[in-house]
């Protein structure tokens, strides 16, 4: 797979090069990070970069290494190599197809996103029907894929004039060389009214049949912007998202099912408030969960913003509660240059409470950030937290970042 | 001393309210204002006498803002000397011009041989004098031509940089409300008008296997950003996915739980941390079991660990006719060969 994963490389770099008529400017960009973590210690260097030539080619790539703490899917101290994302999008200039080949995420219909190594295109067709067909191999870390695993499927969609668009999908995956999932799924956005919103994804589980996930929602906001509300439904069932192949799927329809909906109000110019609420369904067991939150913008550009956020889970025995406070607070600013102070602070108290987790989990972080206009960005920070794995954890972050960005020749 | 006390009180009271006031952008600020568009158009006055060269301008060039000397042609006794657009339209409605200039692929020379001069044909609000005069999407989509860009997701035959604009529009693609929640379905629907903005990288931050490290730790300086895993979540790590362990399958593979714990040492692999389970976790019919219960509200935890061979564990108990019975629920069904399939193969020897 290392080898396939350099051969799509060396394409993109062949077309590029490739002078293409017609082609337009467009900025071409390329950045990196050195990232680190003290206690425990980790340092990873990211490379990125993009670039294209409208209407025929986008290409983008983000590789990174590090070493370190295995927390952060690194080996130990061994120095790990990865490649998130390398892909490119080739589009025939009257936009009738648009193809996507490469690591990528696959996420299309009632299909759930997909890390793949492989190949995705899209048909159009004059009548607003979209055609697409997907293919890949699961991404398993550590540039190799997963052997013998594979993905395949497709989606027919109508587009339903302006207003929405109505799919249909389909895919099959084998893992080791068995039948592993195989899935269907119907899924439609709506919009309409210019107040009204809907969206909602189905899909049903073909090898061990039941439903696997229902999502839908329903939202309406005044013209102004400064009232919204919404409705959601959630349904999914983990035994149907684990691959078939597992035990634990014999344990058949286990669904957590979420009804509620929220309400953002923008109570000032300068003050939105948000609330969310929803009855849970976790085995049999009915809980809610919800939050109020608050965001203060202190400037009429909302470069500087506090934020207050309450928040209550209680299912299962998944019961807590935790209190969030967040700013960004600037300090210095001119045409070139500015720094900001970013405070976080919050707590958690658990309900079930023992001497061996402690009676409340407080987190903090206090981060320092530079940027320039010409790319370059500094930020440093330090952060503690106390919890029932450990009762004082403190470590310091620091980052630098350069990204540099250039238009094509016109 | 009454009436002094009262006062005091008021002066409060309204310092205060004005301090709320200022804080919370209730304040009105006046220093600059909508310019008069309407009375320039009413007078009959031409668009091109201010705004003289905009019908030559090309994709790029100058923006042919109206300069004090292109006024006091006019208005011949102004009523103070500062520069006339410091105050008579506002600053941020040149800058969106300015952004406009760099960002789109816009030739005003080709439109306006189109439209044969009528500005107002495009420019629909300077008849109200509106604070907002940019044209807006459904003006754009009048035309035919561009009705069939949008259909073929063609947002590059104007937006030079559509992701490096930065500009959710408001007008067709609302991202606001819990939008972290809500974007998987309406991204999954038309994920092709999401590309038109969002790179493959932004998916992946959230939705790669590979990630170096989540979102909120690589951007830490970052704090407003709406995520998933927000300040203390390793926390709660555990009590999330028993409120909803199907979404933890969405990012994370069955054995994402296990690696980790694994590399941490926090697992029963451990000798030092011992048995992960609590006393009572499982014994005989009749005993306390509460890895039944526990298994049916995150089943991802246990595949985690007793995944692949680890499932013998439990295909031990859980068989028709030993302790744990039969393990599937009533109408339990599924199209896997019970002879050759995993997991049925576990149990089921010889598809029996």
């Amino acid at each position: 797979m290392g080898r396939w994963v350099l051969g799509v490389a060396a394409s993109i770099a062949l077309l590029l090069l490739a002078p293409l008529p017609r082609a337009a400017a467009q900025p071409h960009s390329v950045g990196v990070e050195l990232w680190g973590q003290l206690d425990p210690n980790v340092g990873l260097v990211i490379l990125e970069g993009s670039t294209r030539k409208y209407p025929y080619i986008d290409a983008e790539a983000l590789v990174w290494a590090g070493a370190g703490s295995p927390q952060f899917g690194l080996s130990g101290n061994e120095a790990t190599f990865e490649a998130l994302v390398v892909a490119i999008k080739v589009r025939d200039p009257r936009g009738i197809t648009d193809t996507r080949l490469g690591r990528f995420i696959l996420s299309t219909g009632a299909v759930r996103a997909v890390h793949v190594d492989g190949g995705h295109i899209i048909l159009r067709a004059p009548s607003k029907t979209h055609f697409e067909a997907f293919g890949g191999v699961p991404v398993d870390g550590n540039i190799e894929g997963r052997k013998y695993d594979w993905i395949a499927g497709g989606r027919i969609s109508q587009g339903l004039g302006k207003i929405g668009t109505l799919g249909g999908s389909y895919y099959n995956r084998y893992n080791a060389g068995q039948r592993s999932d195989e899935e269907v799924g119907v899924d439609f956005a709506l919009r309409a009214a210019h107040w009204l919103d809907m969206a909602a994804k189905f899909s049903w589980e073909i090898v061990n049949p039941g439903l696997a996930e229902v999502l839908a929602t329903i939202s309406s906001q005044t013209k102004n912007h400064k009232l919204r509300g919404e409705l959601f439904a959630t349904k999914r069932n983990p035994t149907r998202f684990l691959q078939q192949t597992s035990l634990f799927t014999v344990l058949g329809d286990l669904g957590t099912f979420k009804l509620g909906g929220n309400l953002f109000w923008r109570a000032a110019p300068r003050l939105d408030l948000t609330v969310e609420g929803g009855a849970l369904n976790a085995e049999d067991d009915w809980g809610w969960g919800g939050y109020l939150r608050g965001v203060l913008r202190t400037d009429d550009e909302g470069k500087g913003s506090i934020l207050g956020e309450l928040r209550r889970q209680d299912v299962a025995t998944a019961q807590w509660t935790g209190i969030r406070l967040a700013a960004v607070i600037p300090l210095y600013e001119d045409h070139d240059e500015t720094v900001g102070l970013m405070p976080e602070f919050e707590i958690i108290i658990p309900d079930v409470r023992t001497a061996e987790t402690g009676n409340v989990w407080p987190w903090g972080r206090l981060a320092l950030q530079w940027r320039h206009e010409k790319g370059w960005a500094l930020a440093a920070a330090a952060e503690a937290s106390s919890n029932q794995a450990q009762s004082i954890d403190v470590r310091a972050l620091a980052r630098v970042s350069y990204q540099h960005k250039w238009q094509g020749k016109q | 001393m009454r009436n002094t006390t009262s006062v005091m009180i008021l002066c409060v009271f309204l310092s205060t309210t004005m301090g709320c006031a200022k804080m919370l952008g209730l304040e009105q600020k006046d220093e600059d204002h909508a310019f008069e568009h309407r009375a320039h158009l009413v007078e009959g006055i031409n668009c091109l006498r201010c705004h003289a060269g905009i019908p030559e301008t090309g994709e790029t060039g100058p923006l042919h803002f109206p300069s004090t000397a292109d006024c006091v042609a006019c208005h011949q006794e102004p009523h103070d000397a500062n520069t006339c657009s410091n105050c008579h339209g506002r600053a941020r409605n040149r800058q969106a011009a300015e952004m406009a200039r760099k960002h789109l692929r816009f030739s005003h020379a080709v439109h306006q041989e189109a439209g044969a001069g009528d500005c107002v044909r495009c420019h629909v609000n300077v008849t109200t004098s509106s604070d907002y005069v940019r044209v807006k999407h459904p003006t754009c989509f009048s035309c035919h031509a561009h009705k069939g860009q949008w259909d073929t997701r063609d947002c590059g035959g104007c937006h030079v940089d559509l992701p490096g604009e930065m500009t959710p529009p408001e007008s067709h693609v609302v991202h606001d409300g819990n939008f972290l929640r809500d974007h998987g379905v309406a991204a999954n629907a038309q994920g092709d008008l999401c590309t038109a903005c969002h790179t493959q990288r932004q998916c992946a931050a959230c939705h790669g296997i590979t990630v170096p490290a989540i979102p909120s730790r690589l951007n830490f300086d970052e704090p407003l950003r709406n995520s998933m895993h927000r300040a203390n979540f390793i926390s709660v790590h555990n009590q999330q996915a028993v409120a909803s362990p199907a979404q933890c399958l969405i990012c994370h593979s069955e054995l994402f739980c296990v690696d980790c714990h694994t590399r941490l040492g926090i697992s029963g692999e451990n000798p030092e941390r011992g048995n992960p389970h609590p006393p009572g976790w499982s014994g005989p019919p009749g005993t306390s079991n509460t890895h039944g219960q526990a298994a049916r509200l995150d089943p991802l935890s246990c595949a985690s660990c007793h995944g692949g061979a680890g499932e013998m564990l439990c295909v031990g108990c859980h068989i028709v006719g030993g302790p744990g019975g039969n393990p599937h629920p009533p109408g339990f069904n599924s199209r896997l060969d019970l002879a050759n399939d995993l997991p049925c193969r576990l149990c089921h020897v010889g598809g029996r």
